[in-house]
């Protein structure tokens, strides 16, 4: 896939604007971060990493102090949509209809256009039949989806979103990611993500960057992260009644195990950890020398969130 | 041009619209407004009697009609980017629009044009209080237009210096207000009758060389009294302010974007 957008050393140092004020926080500090043409990238951190910054320098709404920012594919500035503040991107007091109209003059698309654009995502958002009724009078979710169908008007080749899901509850949240995979893969559309919420990030996302401190420490496909963290953990379900029997002859077969804290009734959980696929031979011969029914055994995945603090930990080392 | 024509309108209606939909602000503005001009007009005449007579009631309700459309031209912009600014849709405007500038202007003018509306009304309210009616020959209309055109073009310049100061701190309530007053002064003083060369410097303030060739104007009672000297003056000092305003908002625009203060509040 050609790269929409290639971000080279772009660092932002903000200093107060009194001359006086000698104070300088670094907020992004040489990032270097390409998006493919038409996939969804997430951006993760914690508070004050210089995601939202990144976004900004990104949109031209901030001006890096060292770097540049490219567009390979067209060699020119995309269509631009986004969604940085939430639903506060948009007039409260006018209706769904009219902050389309205004926003869509704004951006230059013609008003038979922009009534046909607007209706189909009106439609394809489940807003159209709220079309006419005040901002103010809308659900938080579905202010929020207004807020991407006003970001989506003009067909924007480049779509940044700020915590597009944030505040919203399951239904709603799912609702939007599933729009925005649909969108995504309809209209090619290249999707920046800024999240904390990493069961959003999991699922929409086919590439995240972990921001820290300014700095991108992670940059990789979701499901190549997953398996780099993996971590040849096997988790093994039995007999609660036959544990008492099994814990001896592993140990004195020398596999290393720990008891895992999730409970269901009747059962025990232990968890394997394996160097690799083939240790699970001895573990098996055991099992079958004491007549032990396994009642489960998977390796264990690792979350979104649970590489993330992972990431953040070894960072935060000396 | 018909991409701006039509950004124009649109911004015209959502202007009026917001109005609409919060009636109460204009509402209050007007009646406040009502109440000081009053105040001004009978205190006035209990310290003036019969000397307050309608050339100078003229001077009063254009000075201070030339003072209400100046205070819309001039803080609009700064109220429109605080107003954005804390409702957070500043960014977004300036995202779909690609050019601000162009917006803050288009802006400028859509007020304008309701503003003046809402003066011609107001001073009709006016009138018809103090009993005394503007004669305005037709002669005079043109010369009028121009004066006011050019003052309040002038007057929009100054109002991007607020704006600019807006964008980097947002809130410039008490400055305004102070400029306000302040621009009261210019509006119904006689700036001319200031001894030299204080007269001729108080002249290029905002508002002060508009206000006095209104003055002129009127009191020539025939749409005389006013040279193309005059208007060549005028004109000069609205585009004085007009350059200033610009290059200092979009100076003020840059150390934003520098500091990422657009959407600060």
């Amino acid at each position: 896939m050609p790269l929409a957008v290639q971000l080279s050393s772009l660092s932002k140092y903000y200093r107060s604007v009194w001359p006086w004020v000698r104070t300088q926080v670094t907020a992004v500090d040489g990032v270097s971060l390409s998006l493919e043409q038409g996939e969804i990238h997430g951006l993760l951190g914690p508070n004050g990493a210089g995601k939202t910054t990144t976004v900004k320098m990104l949109a031209g709404l901030v001006l890096p102090d060292e770097g540049s920012i490219s567009f390979p594919a067209t060699g020119r500035r995309p269509s631009l949509g986004a969604v940085l503040e939430g639903s506060r991107n948009l007039y409260w007091r006018l209706s769904a209809w009219e902050n389309l109209s205004y926003f869509g003059a704004l951006k230059g698309i013609p008003a038979r256009q922009l009534q046909s654009q607007g209706d189909e995502l009106l439609a394809l958002f489940d807003l159209l039949d709220r079309k006419h009724k005040p901002v103010q009078t809308l659900s938080r979710g579905m202010q929020q989806k207004l807020a991407i169908v006003v970001a989506l008007l003009g067909q924007p080749e480049l779509l940044l979103l700020d915590e597009p899901t944030l505040g919203l509850d399951v239904e709603s949240s799912i609702t939007i990611q599933r729009l925005l995979r649909e969108i995504c893969q309809q209209r090619g559309i290249t999707i920046l993500v800024t999240t904390h919420q990493m069961d959003v990030a999991q699922s929409l996302c086919k590439r995240v960057a972990i921001m820290r401190k300014g700095r991108i420490v992670v940059d990789e496909e979701v499901g190549k992260l997953v398996d780099l963290f993996k971590r040849q953990d096997y988790l093994a379900r039995f007999d609660s009644a036959r544990l008492e029997g099994l814990l001896p002859r592993l140990q004195a077969a020398g596999i290393s195990f720990e008891q895992d804290s999730e409970q269901r009734p009747g059962q025990a959980c232990l968890r394997f950890k394996l160097g690799s696929a083939r240790e699970i031979y001895p573990l098996m011969e055991v099992l079958r020398e004491g007549d032990i029914e396994l009642l489960d055994f998977h390796e264990e995945t690792p979350t979104l969130e649970e590489i993330f603090l992972s990431v953040m930990r070894q960072e935060a080392r000396p | 041009m018909i991409h701006w024509l039509r950004v124009a309108w649109i911004e015209w209606l959502r202007d009026l619209r917001i109005s609409l939909r919060y009636p109460m602000e204009p509402l209050t503005g007007m009646f406040i407004m009502y109440v000081l001009f009053m105040a001004m007009f009978l205190g006035g005449k209990a310290m003036a009697g019969n000397l307050l007579e309608a050339k100078s009631l003229e001077e009063l309700v254009i000075g201070f009609c030339m003072w209400f459309f100046a205070l819309m031209a001039m803080n609009q912009m700064s109220i429109d980017i605080e107003q954005e600014a804390r409702a957070g849709t500043l960014e977004q405007v300036y995202l779909c629009s690609g050019n601000y500038f162009a917006i803050l202007w288009i802006r400028a003018l859509t007020h304008m044009s309701q503003g003046a509306v809402a003066v011609f009304l107001f001073s009709l309210v006016l009138q018809f209080s103090t009993g005394q009616y503007l004669q305005v020959p037709p002669s005079a209309w043109p010369a009028l237009l121009l004066i006011m055109l050019l003052t309040v073009a002038g007057l929009c310049g100054f109002g991007l210096i607020l704006g600019g100061i807006s964008l980097l701190v947002k809130r410039i309530g008490q400055l305004s207000a102070v400029i306000q007053f302040a621009l009261l002064f210019p509006a119904l003083a006689n700036l001319d009758k200031l001894p030299q060369p204080w007269a001729g410097l108080a002249l290029h303030l905002p508002l002060a060389r508009g206000a006095l060739l209104l003055k002129q104007l009127l009191a020539s009672g025939t749409g005389g009294g006013v040279s193309a000297a005059d208007l060549l003056w005028l004109a000069a000092d609205s585009a004085f302010y007009v350059l200033l305003g610009s290059a200092v908002y979009l100076g003020m625009e840059r150390i934003a974007r520098r500091g990422g203060m657009l959407s600060h509040y």
